[in-house]
């Protein structure tokens, strides 16, 4: 049993860290990946769902076809920047809770005595 | 042989403190955990309860052993090298029973020690291999136990996981096992046969230890770049976004290169559709389903095509809203438009000739889709049969040009029983029985061999589903899918019965109560049949293939009825075809009219194709057309003929007895000038050849000619006894019999004898002279029930 118990420790502090990091890498790329962000961003100014207006060779129906592009694009361009802005949102949030489990895991063990002290504090 | 060596190494103690624990405990610790962390810290603070402090402690304590659990101790794979020296089983033995075994252990306590395990249960479940059957034969000697486990590591290298796992362990010790070899050969089967059942273990293994992440299907922005489909979602079926939403897996179809060719052709710039050319059954439909995994999966797959939906056209709802709602061209130009705007759609057309007019022809939207495709930027994958590429080929070769083609080849030995290893897992679910590793072998042997409406796999698969509903004994055996052949195609499959036996043994006895003399030709068709149920032959040909040449009324006809009737059940079993009806070329389409059983009607082949194991009676053959003739030669060569539907139909469980009165006149000139039948025979034959009523090829396929010869009048009053038996069979009803005497029987024989006729028209005489003064004295009541009638000659001459 001891030897376990040390054989935690060893992984604790070595290779169980290490796993730390790798799991925070997986969780914000799994974050940038359901949000799709590197597609919205290539696509940023393209039309809403490829809505577009035909021009037509009168002046008019040109100004009209180029407002309703620009209106399309206005729409995709507002609705991929929330999306991308809430995966920034949740990216930083992930990254600060990780940030926080990064900074206790090694101070876990004194936080378990810190918390058995808290009762007498 | 390399050494074996053990330690109580880090490895060992991990494993066999986490077998202390459930699956999923872990992730039940890390919950309570955090409740506690949370609830102590809320408690502490806000509360300000001091013991609850105590709660914070004990949660760190939780989750710190749940991660230890979840991500060390649980993920504690086995490291395999080849090259290594000795063979250290604290590093190579799997994960899961790594702290039961060691290396003091004699095989039989290795056995003891594993026996729990699933993937050993596995493997004594698909080969129905009782474990006592296995232990009983182990060695109890430790030096015994080197040989096990050298095999198991080099077992080991061979399988995906790369482990001595308990699988890999129980099959070693199965082929270190001489007395295993022996079980091995009176079941049929050889080391291959069991490492592939390993394999099927270890796949699944695989599997359960790395699952498919899915998670991902582009994001929720997949698909905010393409445009909206609101005609193609009323009138197709969006496969990709069916697989996203039912999670559905296509990784059983295993046809990695066709479908990496499908990906270099849909992403080639010009002609990027594909024209998936296979029979029916090939693959084609699920292949199409696997592309647009992959696609929709997104890994491993270029920019341009990467998150592409494949949506499939239904024909049925085209032609079912033609003319209620809008022109097949408005809704066909509705589609396209879609899918072109959309720019992330892949149309596809299974069963395409239905599109193209070049088939049945539902809708032909083949003049819309022509330019379409020339000038906008949709890509189109349309599946064929080879016969209906072809036509459109001939029929709209512009069409056919825009298309590149990809065959799809019927899967091999190998890829089927892979795929109906992952289908079986989804069917023992259905039904609760279990799937043996003989019963895939038998699935893919008899489909191969009695199945010819579809390719493989599709034919597999129907008779695997189809075995599911003949269990024994909560297994599905090879005798299950015997029965199951058996019910699809009324053949006889599984072994003879006793019965059978004996009666396959007596075959000739039993046809000579209905037949008299003729002994060669009876005794041809008797082996031919005991080889068929022998199983010695070859099964790429008909089970017997015969030319009777004889004159009229010597037994060529009557000997296939009587193996009708006496072998068969009756003489409703024999498929007979008069010859002589087809006489003209144009008679070749009547021969192989549709014999698809979906069509109405009869035809010739539909019954063959109804009850392949039967004899087919080709009377008077030197009558039919030359073209028919041809027909012949394929059905006797390959055992199969197509008919104009396309539809294979297999005459390899049939007896084919084809009959000709050919030089009939030189038989009985030679008989009457005293030569044996043997002494002319080969001559005859040649005369015949030369005079061209029979061309050699034709003689050379069958795999016997038999020459009757006339009855004397010995036999004829043989025949006779026989006719009057028969008319006694139909007297029974009456409760009435008769007998003639031996003056009245000569008498018959007199008047029947006729050597150009044969024995028919004794049957003549007997009805006119016989059966008309029986049915008189039945009429004048001097014949009464439970009475004896004997005819003499004088009651007979009178008539």
């Amino acid at each position: 049993m001891l030897m376990l118990f040390f054989e935690f420790i060893t992984w604790w502090y070595g290779r169980g860290f290490t796993e730390l990091f790798i799991k925070v890498g997986f969780y914000i790329k799994t974050i940038w990946r359901k949000f799709s962000v590197t597609a919205l961003i290539r696509t940023m100014f393209d039309p809403w769902r490829r809505i577009t207006t035909d021009t037509n060779k009168s002046l008019q129906g040109m100004g009209r076809a180029m407002v309703d592009n620009m209106v399309s694009r206005l729409v995709g361009f507002v609705v991929r920047l929330l999306t991308i802005l809430s995966a920034v949102v949740c990216v930083v949030f992930i990254g600060v809770v990780s940030l926080i489990f990064i900074i206790c895991w090694p101070l876990a063990p004194i936080l378990v005595i810190l918390s058995v002290a808290g009762i007498f504090l | 042989m390399k050494p074996i060596t053990y330690s109580n190494s880090t490895r060992v103690r991990k494993a066999r403190f986490v077998s202390y624990f459930q699956d999923g405990f872990a992730k039940v610790i890390i919950i309570i955990a955090w409740i506690l962390i949370v609830a102590g810290v809320c408690a502490y603070l806000f509360a300000n309860i001091k013991p609850a402090s105590l709660f914070v402690g004990v949660g760190i304590v939780g989750l710190m052993f749940g991660f230890w659990l979840k991500w060390d101790l649980s993920d504690n794979p086995a490291t395999y090298n080849k090259d290594i020296s000795e063979i250290a089983l604290d590093s190579l033995v799997s994960n899961d029973i790594v702290f039961l075994i060691n290396d003091k252990q004699s095989p039989r306590q290795i056995l003891s020690a594993i026996l729990d395990s699933w993937q050993a249960l596995f493997i004594f479940k698909r080969y129905q291999l009782v474990p006592a059957q296995l232990t009983t034969t182990l060695s109890d000697e430790l030096v015994a136990s080197q040989a096990v486990w050298n095999r198991a590591f080099l077992i080991a290298g061979q399988t995906p996981v790369k482990e001595i796992s308990a699988g890999v362990l129980v099959v070693a010790m199965i082929l270190e096992n001489p007395k295993m070899a022996e079980w091995l050969g009176s079941h049929g089967m050889d080391i291959q046969d069991i490492i592939g059942g390993l394999m099927w273990e270890e796949s699944l293994w695989q599997r359960v230890l790395k699952p498919k992440d899915r998670s991902q299907y582009g994001g929720i922005g997949r698909d905010w770049s393409a445009g909206f489909t609101p005609v193609l979602d009323q009138y197709g079926q969006n496969i990709s976004l069916a697989i996203v939403e039912g999670n559905l897996d296509f990784s059983s179809v295993k046809r990695g290169h066709v479908l990496e060719q499908m990906l270099v052709n849909l992403n080639k710039q010009g002609r990027s559709n594909l024209a998936m050319v296979g029979e029916v059954g090939v693959g084609k439909t699920a292949l199409v389903y696997s592309l647009a995994e992959k696609l929709i999966d997104g890994k491993g797959v270029l920019g341009n095509l990467k998150y592409r939906q494949v949506v499939q056209i239904d024909s049925g709802m085209l032609s079912a809203a033609i003319g209620q709602q809008a022109s097949l061209e408005a809704i066909f130009n509705g589609i396209l438009n879609d899918a072109s705007r959309a720019g992330n759609i892949i149309l596809y057309f299974d069963e395409a000739q239905l599109f193209f007019g070049s088939g049945s022809g539902e809708v032909d939207v083949a003049s819309i889709l022509l330019p379409a495709l020339q000038s906008s930027n949709i890509s189109l994958i349309a599946s064929f049969t080879l016969d209906d590429w072809h036509k459109l080929n001939t029929v709209n070769p512009s069409l056919a040009s825009l298309f590149v083609r990809v065959d799809i080849e019927p899967s091999d030995r190998d890829q089927t029983i892979s795929i109906l290893q992952d289908i079986s897992i989804n069917l023992e679910k259905k039904t609760n029985a279990i799937v043996t590793f003989k019963a895939l072998q038998a699935t893919y042997d008899l489909s191969e061999r009695y199945l010819h409406n579809k390719a493989m796999p599709a034919k597999a698969i129907d008779l695997l589903s189809d075995s599911m509903n003949y269990p024994i004994e909560h297994y599905i055996t090879e005798e299950s899918v015997a029965k199951a052949t058996e019910m699809i195609t009324n053949t006889k499959v599984n072994q003879a019965s006793a019965e059978e036996k004996v009666q396959l043994m007596n075959l000739e006895g039993l046809i000579h109560k209905r037949m008299i003399n003729q002994s060669r030709a009876v005794q041809v068709v008797s082996d031919a049949l005991r080889r068929s149920r022998a199983g010695v032959r070859n099964t790429n040909r008909p089970v017997g293939s015969f030319l009777f040449l004889g004159p009229t009324g010597v037994g060529k006809t009557e000997l296939a009825k009587s193996l009708a009737a006496t072998y068969f059940e009756n003489e409703n079993s024999m498929n007979r075809l008069d010859m002589s009806e087809y006489q003209s070329n144009g008679d070749v389409a009547r021969l192989l009219a549709s014999a698809s059983k979906e069509d109405v009607g009869s035809s010739f082949l539909q019954k063959i194709n109804q009850n392949p194991f039967s004899i087919v009676l080709l009377d008077e053959i030197e009558k039919a057309h030359p073209d028919i003739l041809n027909l012949l030669l394929q059905m006797l060569d390959e055992g199969i003929l197509t008919d104009t539907a396309g539809h294979k139909v297999s005459f390899k469980e049939a007896i084919i007895i084809c009959t000709s009165n050919a030089g009939a006149n030189e038989i009985r000139a030679q008989i009457t000038a005293g030569k044996n039948l043997e002494d002319f025979e080969d001559e005859f034959i040649n005369r015949l050849i030369d005079q061209n009523i029979f061309r050699a090829e034709l003689i050379n396929r069958f795999d016997e000619l038999v020459l009757f010869r006339p009855l004397t009048k010995e036999e004829l009053l043989q025949v006779a006894n026989l006719i009057i038996g028969s008319v006694n069979e139909e007297l029974q009803g009456k409760k009435v019999s008769i007998t003639l005497t031996p003056a009245a029987l000569a008498h018959l024989v007199e008047l029947g004898y006729d050597p150009r006729l044969g024995a028919r028209p004794m049957r003549r005489v007997i009805s006119r002279l016989v059966e008309n003064v029986v049915a008189k004295r039945l009429l004048s009541g001097e014949l009464k029930p439970g009475s004896q009638l004997t005819l003499d000659i004088n009651d007979l001459q009178g008539v």
